[in-house]
């Protein structure tokens, strides 16, 4: 990136610190279950009988406790449970741009369907090949590419979908009754639903509940003879005093934080580059890849290059795009010299849409 | 590589139980600092704070509830999150290096073919001056995300499956 600009200047310190926050945010996730675990242990073990009376030890104990029972949790979690399927699935299905069309759909799906689609169906009814297929397809991307995100149109994207592969299946006679869906399943997913819907409850009370956590535990330190001796409390009225003048203001200025974060400095923009560019996957073919694309492609581009060779056309271009999958699919995510491969592999292809 | 990946699953497997268990410890620290000051929990001794968590807990998932079924508030937080992702408006790494080479290709492919067969390109022309002014947006400049709104909803608004007379391939 060219930066000759003293806006070019903010958006790489942008960008610096949100690199820093992403490294912040790592070590965070790592050492975030542990160190949360020790808090609560202090804060829990007066409440467990056994190790009530030992102090600092009591302490420990329980925390160490705790992180070897979540340790334990996370491999039944992840090896037994296999939770993170009903995990992605329910995320998936209350995801509303699994139904309608998201902003990258229009700007980059849109236009090359738009031109396939169309051309295809004009070359094919010169040469008196028409099929219902393409002219339904359209029909089809039409109402797709206008559904908007409401309730109706969200509820109604995956009904209109299976009625349209009923009636275009991609083999005549496949069946396409829906299988049924064992109990245990079931529990997981309702079980994921549930975690789900606190996460989203937590996220947006969340910032409320640590400004009261922090609210009443700060009051002390500017209110010391707030606090009652004989039972080591705070009274009613010092809480209140604390959820008033710390509590609250905190939250202002934490939620003007907020806007200053989105509006004012656009820090989203930067943040989503350095997490963009932290991910393999951006650079090096991803399982869906291997899994749903290359087979369609590979079978695409050979289709044609047979019809290019029947119409005694040049297949070169064809040629070329075969051999650039080949070698785009033999890249692996395990090497991280692949990266880089991938990269020279796309300037081997020159200027495009040219 | 294997070790890297093998402390990256211990990693994935922390970050999950963390996820799930944050969820918990925010309202048991919530309610360890409040408990004692309504009457109900204060008065229930070691029990008060797991009692006050259980209610918060029943309260927040009747909200998570009408969030998710009520007022499928999902809906517009991800339009929210959408909005603010620089790569929903202009290409991302794996745009340039694996999607463009096959737009590409599949547009000289289908322009050649009608070509041939004597079929208006016009349709396929478009598309290549879109991408060709796609491809050369960046997301580290603010104003190309603007640009990019702004020949998307061109591009749309010139060129739709279906006008409203039912014709196909209005332009």
């Amino acid at each position: 990136m060219h930066c000759d600009t003293r806006r070019c200047a903010v958006v790489l310190v942008k960008k610096w610190i949100m690199k820093q926050y992403w490294r912040v945010g790592t070590i965070r996730s790592l050492l975030g279950l542990v160190l949360g675990m020790f808090v609560l242990g202090r804060k829990y073990y007066p409440y467990v009988p056994i190790l009530a009376d030992e102090g600092l030890i009591g302490a420990l104990v329980l925390g160490t406790l705790l992180v070897f029972l979540f340790m334990g949790l996370g491999w039944l979690y992840d090896e037994k449970a296999k939770m993170w399927s009903q995990q992605v699935q329910a995320t998936t299905e209350r995801n509303a741009y699994q139904y309608v069309a998201n902003y990258k759909t229009y700007a980059f799906n849109y236009p090359i369907l738009y031109a396939l689609l169309l051309v295809l169906n004009k070359t094919l009814t010169k040469l008196n090949l028409s099929t219902r297929a393409i002219p339904d397809s359209i029909a089809y991307m039409d109402i797709y590419f206008k559904r908007k995100l409401v309730k109706r149109d969200i509820f109604s994207a995956l009904p209109a979908a299976k009625e349209y592969m009923k009636k275009h299946p991609f083999a005549q006679g496949a069946d396409t009754a829906e299988r049924p869906i064992g109990l245990r399943s079931r529990i997981k997913l309702g079980f994921q639903v549930q975690l789900l819907r606190l996460t989203w409850i937590q996220s947006l009370t969340g910032l409320l509940q640590d400004v009261l956590v922090f609210g009443a535990l700060y009051v002390v330190l500017f209110v010391p003879e707030s606090v009652t001796a004989a039972t080591d409390t705070v009274p009613l009225e010092y809480l209140v005093l604390g959820i008033l003048f710390i509590s609250l203001p905190l939250f202002m200025v934490l939620a003007s934080l907020g806007w200053i974060y989105d509006r004012r400095l656009r820090i989203w923009s930067p943040d989503m580059i350095v997490k963009f560019e932290r991910n393999p996957y951006q650079y090096l073919p991803e399982p869906y890849l291997h899994i749903q694309l290359f087979p369609f492609y590979l079978a695409l581009f050979s289709t044609i290059r047979q019809v290019f060779m029947e119409a005694g056309l040049d297949a070169t271009s064809i040629d070329r795009v075969l051999a650039f999958l080949q070698e785009y699919s033999e890249l692996d995510v395990a090497r991280t010299e692949d990266m880089d491969k991938a990269k020279r592999l796309r300037k081997s292809l020159g200027v495009l849409f040219s | 590589m294997r070790f890297r990946k093998w402390l990256m699953k211990q990693q994935w497997r922390i970050v999950q139980i963390r996820g799930i268990w944050g969820l918990f410890y925010g309202i048991l620290l919530l309610a360890i600092t409040y408990f004692e000051y309504v009457p109900l929990f204060a008065s229930m001794g070691a029990l008060g704070p797991f009692a006050f968590s259980a209610a918060l807990l029943v309260f927040f998932l009747v909200l998570g509830y009408l969030y998710d079924r009520v007022f499928i508030m999902w809906a517009p937080s991800q339009e929210v999150s959408m909005e603010r992702n620089p790569y929903q408006y202009v290409p991302s790494p794996k745009d340039h290096i694996f999607w463009f080479p096959l737009y590409s290709s599949l547009l000289d492919m289908t322009e050649e073919l009608a070509r041939k067969y004597d079929v208006d390109t016009q349709y396929v022309k478009d598309a290549r001056a879109y991408y060709a002014r796609l491809q050369s947006l960046r997301p580290e400049r603010n104003e190309d995300l603007d640009i990019a709104v702004k020949i998307r909803d061109e591009f749309i608004k010139s060129h739709r499956f279906v006008d409203d007379n039912g014709e196909q391939g209005h332009r």
